[in-house]
């Protein structure tokens, strides 16, 4: 923005005349004091505050979006946001916080579609199966980057993080792997491509008095740790009511529901996988033996003791059929977000044996896919016509399955009913579990206050407290898990595509109030930006990480540093100015993608954005 | 009569080209909304081509017009499509739904009317009276509440505080156990989960019929007969019923479109008190970009409306015989 040159208007006349027109003078100071608060500085002086010399463009107002429609989730943004915003303005910038519903940012930010948004507030599920980070870190990788509808939302490309990606995905032991992994999460925190800021807290309720809960540990009282349901018991031999979200309830055939957390009610405590984590996120085999035998051949050997809650033995069949209806993916009505396998062949040498071997290197499947999905009863699929029309499906009930808990009635929209399942090989539930639907979390906690519901799992923060200070015999408690609330910059557009923006803001944010007021105080600030958070099992040795935030409070000082290092500056007004010499020109254009010129390595990689 | 007959096949007729209208209008308003429902599925990985698979499926990626025009195809056969999102055809995913909203807002709202028109009346006879003003403060103010602070504060004192009725729910664990569909809908256990929303819905809607019924018989009563039914000594119950039938037709007129406004409104309510009702599956579908079931709900709303409507024109020549359709 040019500078303004202020003249007076009337000066000539006035210097005839010998004296100075008052009104003129007025008038002069009022344009002046117009233009100053327009924030049209001049450039007289370059601005002060540390800037020195020229100016570049003023930095405009960045806009941070997060999801609004999330509940509890949506009310712990809600707190954080502004305190996020002062970090901002301590830089000299500011920020405009805007709700949006989920589907919407993300359907925009996989087709390019608003580059309005500079920031976007996101938290990820702390679903089972990204205790593999491969789902996760696949997210920012160069060739899902631009308007091709995958979801890189960060829009982030960066040559070196997406060879570093694919060769760990390759690796031929896991111990490489592991290497690789580390090596990529390190790239991330370098390149500051996402901000950490806490980690996802899992946050349950109970009744004291009427609840002995177990099976709690790192993972939380969630349904993405399935261990508390087993491992509690009602103090007077009642059935145990546990609240659960409605989309659980909405159909028997489990592979059709869309969001993960839902699922994992049928994943992990109606049916089992082979093995998963426990609440301690110790690897726990529950139907079978997982040997990787190289990093194209993994052999799960099924245990003998392993019936459906019909009697059924669990039969390599059984397994085999599994995995061929998720690869199935949308067609079969199953969640699509299940990541491909690049499957060779699934073999069944006999019962209790299953060989999945692979075309390419292929790790993370143990980790992942094989600890995901609850194995089916293929008789029942068949029987309920599930796998011709899974929308149609009708399954009777008492449905068969592999878990711990055999479902005796589904009341769609209201509750499931379960009874627990002797034949389980490693879990035994203590008594009859009914989940019961809840559309909102406050008619959850009443129903909790009320004695009619026993456990309410992911609650949030807010109602954590009235559950502890409000509400007599009931206790909420707080998890840390493996995820984190993430700033999500946008790295193809300015400001963010500029890394030492990207590290200022990381260093200005004051990450222990956002815990204090959003969080109960009740969890450790993320210092580096890794995505994932520090209790992730795969999480890198400190040494190799790069943190930019030298101090749980915020560092507007060293952050203000930073930028000043790289040449941006300061107006009179303390707005904050680009390099004089910045490209402000986006990465690519708008509803394009990378481009083989501006970055070889997708022909070198051989990547198709 | 043949005029009435014409008029009955010209309303038909333009109530049929209103319903097609209105269908167009959401299929169109919904296709512009940005994202679709696998929007969300992205974010847990899921790959390009699966992604655009599932829009191929569901002829997502076919032009809005080739999209328009097998939907309303299939519409004209009765095929009203799939949930994508549920992958459960729309009718058996709504049809229990749509009833639990219906068998709470039916009943309560046409409660609420009959109330509210008595109400109404009342005040309305006594125009200026103590009775009146107060009469009409606690109707207008629990109609000024929102509807989710009315539920929340009859939770509170009657659940929690006297714990009189359960907190929330239309059934208990086991309550749906009665062999056949309509079965749990006649026992004590609906029955006492359905009372605090009845009485919520009752609360929130009541000013609105008596103030029109107020309004109404007020301007009745200033008319010529009245006075004469006054004079002639007619009792003052008998004149109120004829002063009341006279005073209704805004009442009645206004009857079909709130209980259409409280099908589609009553989410607030359903979600206070975690009935299972077609509402906040509504709010859910329409933030998944559910399209079918969005599409086929509001328009069953619209539907509702727009023939109640008509079938109010025909029935005001029953109401009031001055009413008749001429050339």
């Amino acid at each position: 923005m040019s500078g303004l040159v202020l003249r007076c208007m009337s000066c000539d006349n006035d210097a005839d005349s010998g004296g100075l027109n008052r009104r003129s003078v007025l008038k002069a100071i009022g344009v002046a004091g117009a233009t100053g608060l327009a924030g049209c500085g001049g450039q007289s002086g370059g601005g002060g505050g540390g800037g020195g010399g020229d100016l570049g463009e003023r930095v405009s107002t960045l806009q941070m979006e997060y999801w609004s429609d999330y509940g509890g989730f949506t009310t712990t943004q809600e707190q954080m946001a502004p305190i996020i915003a002062n970090g901002a303005e301590e830089l000299g910038v500011g920020m405009e916080i805007v709700p949006v519903s989920i589907t919407t940012q993300l359907s925009q930010m996989a087709n390019d579609e608003n580059r309005d948004n500079n920031i976007s507030f996101t938290w990820w599920v702390p679903a089972a199966d990204r205790l593999d980070p491969q789902e996760l870190l696949n997210n920012m990788r160069l060739d899902w980057a631009g308007a091709n509808g995958q979801s890189n939302y960060s829009n982030y490309a960066d040559c070196e993080y997406t060879r570093l990606l694919l060769e760990q995905t390759t690796a031929e032991t896991a111990e490489e792997r592991e290497q690789g992994l580390h090596e990529t999460v390190a790239r991330l925190s370098e390149d500051c491509a996402i901000g950490n800021l806490a980690p996802v807290a899992n946050i349950g309720a109970w009744r004291t008095d009427m609840v002995e809960m177990g099976g709690i540990g790192n993972g939380g009282i969630a349904r993405s740790n399935a261990e508390w349901a087993f491992k509690s018991a009602t103090t007077g031999g009642e059935d145990l009511v546990v609240a659960i979200n409605p989309i659980a309830t909405e159909t028997s055939n489990w592979l059709t529901h869309s969001a993960s957390m839902p699922e994992a009610m049928w994943q992990h405590m109606i049916n089992s996988p082979i093995h998963k984590y426990n609440e301690n996120f110790e690897l726990t085999e529950l139907l079978g033996s997982v040997e990787v035998v190289d990093s194209q051949e993994i052999v799960v050997e099924l245990f003998d003791d392993a019936t459906f809650t019909n009697g059924d033995p669990v039969t390599s069949e059984d397994v085999k059929f599994t995995f061929e209806q998720i690869q199935r993916g949308g067609e079969a009505g199953a969640y699509p977000g299940a990541a491909p396998v690049p499957y060779d062949a699934i073999e069944t040498p006999d019962e209790q044996t299953v060989r999945f071997t692979f075309t390419e290197p292929y790790i993370p499947f143990a980790r992942t896919t094989l600890m995901r999905w609850g194995i089916l009863h293929k008789a029942s699929f068949e029987e309920a016509g599930a796998i011709e029309n899974p929308g149609g499906a009708q399954f009777e009930t008492p449905i068969v399955s592999s878990g711990p808990l055999e479902v005796t009635e589904l009341e769609r929209g209201q509750r499931v009913v379960t009874q627990p399942h002797d034949g389980h090989p490693t879990y035994e539930a203590s008594q009859p579990i009914i989940f019961e639907a809840y559309r909102n979390e406050e008619t959850m906690i009443t129903a909790l206050e009320a004695g009619e519901c026993m456990i309410t799992p992911e609650i949030s923060p807010p109602n954590a407290e009235r559950v502890n200070n409000e509400i007599s015999d009931a206790q909420a408690e707080f998890a840390a898990t493996h995820t984190s609330y993430n700033l999500q910059y946008v790295c193809h557009t300015a400001p963010c595509k500029f890394p030492e923006f990207r590290k200022a803001i990381d260093a200005a944010v004051n990450r222990q109030q956002m815990i204090d007021v959003a969080l109960a105080g009740e969890v450790e600030p993320e210092m580096y930006p890794t995505y994932i958070s520090k209790n992730h099992p795969m999480y890198p040795p400190e040494d190799m990480l790069s943190g930019w935030a030298e101090s749980p409070q915020g560092s507007p000082e060293v952050a203000r540093q930073m930028l000043e290092d790289e040449g941006w500056g300061w107006d009179g007004n303390g707005n904050l100015h680009y390099p004089p010499d910045a490209d402000l020109d986006p990465l690519w254009p708008q509803g394009e993608v990378p481009s083989a010129e501006d970055f070889p390595c997708i022909e070198e990689l051989g990547l198709d954005p | 009569m043949a005029s009435m007959k014409r008029y009955v096949v010209v309303r038909s007729l333009q109530t049929v080209f209103t319903l097609w209208l209105v269908l167009t209008a959401l299929f169109v308003m919904f296709r512009s909304m940005p994202g679709d429902f696998t929007a969300q599925m992205a974010v847990s990985g899921a790959s390009q081509e699966a992604l655009a698979a599932l829009r191929a499926q569901w002829g997502l990626d076919q032009p809005l017009y080739v999209q328009y025009w097998r939907y309303i195809t299939n519409l004209a056969q009765g095929n009203l499509g799939e949930s994508p999102v549920y992958r459960v055809p729309v009718w058996e995913f709504v049809k229990m739904r749509i009833f639990n909203t219906f068998i709470l807002v039916a009943p309560a709202m046409t409660f609420t009317y009959i109330l509210g028109a008595v109400i109404g009346t009342i005040a309305g006879s006594k125009r200026g009276s103590r009775l009146e003003k107060l009469g009409l403060i606690p109707v207008i103010g629990a109609g000024s509440f929102p509807a989710f602070f009315i539920s929340i504060v009859l939770i509170v004192v009657f659940a929690s505080w006297l714990n009189l009725f359960p907190t929330s729910g239309m059934l208990s664990a086991g309550g749906s156990e009665a062999g056949t569909w309509w079965g749990p809908y006649v026992t004590p256990d609906f029955g006492i989960h359905y009372v605090l929303p009845f009485v919520a819905v009752v609360c929130r809607y009541l000013f609105i019929p008596s103030l029109i019924m107020r309004t109404s018989v007020v301007e009745v009563m200033g008319q010529d007969y009245t006075e004469y039914h006054r004079l002639t000594g007619l009792p003052t119950g008998k004149r109120l019923r004829h002063v009341a039938k006279h005073a209704s037709l805004p009442v009645i007129t206004i009857y079909p479109v709130s209980l259409a406004r409280a099908l589609g409104g009553l989410v607030l309510i359903e979600t206070v008190f975690n009935w299972p009702g077609i509402g906040f599956t509504l709010v859910e579908a329409v933030l998944g970009r559910d399209y079918p079931v969005v599409q086929f709900v509001f328009f069953v709303v619209a539907a509702f409306v727009i023939i109640s409507n008509f079938l109010i024109d025909l029935l005001y020549g029953v109401i009031d015989p001055r009413i008749r359709v001429e050339d």
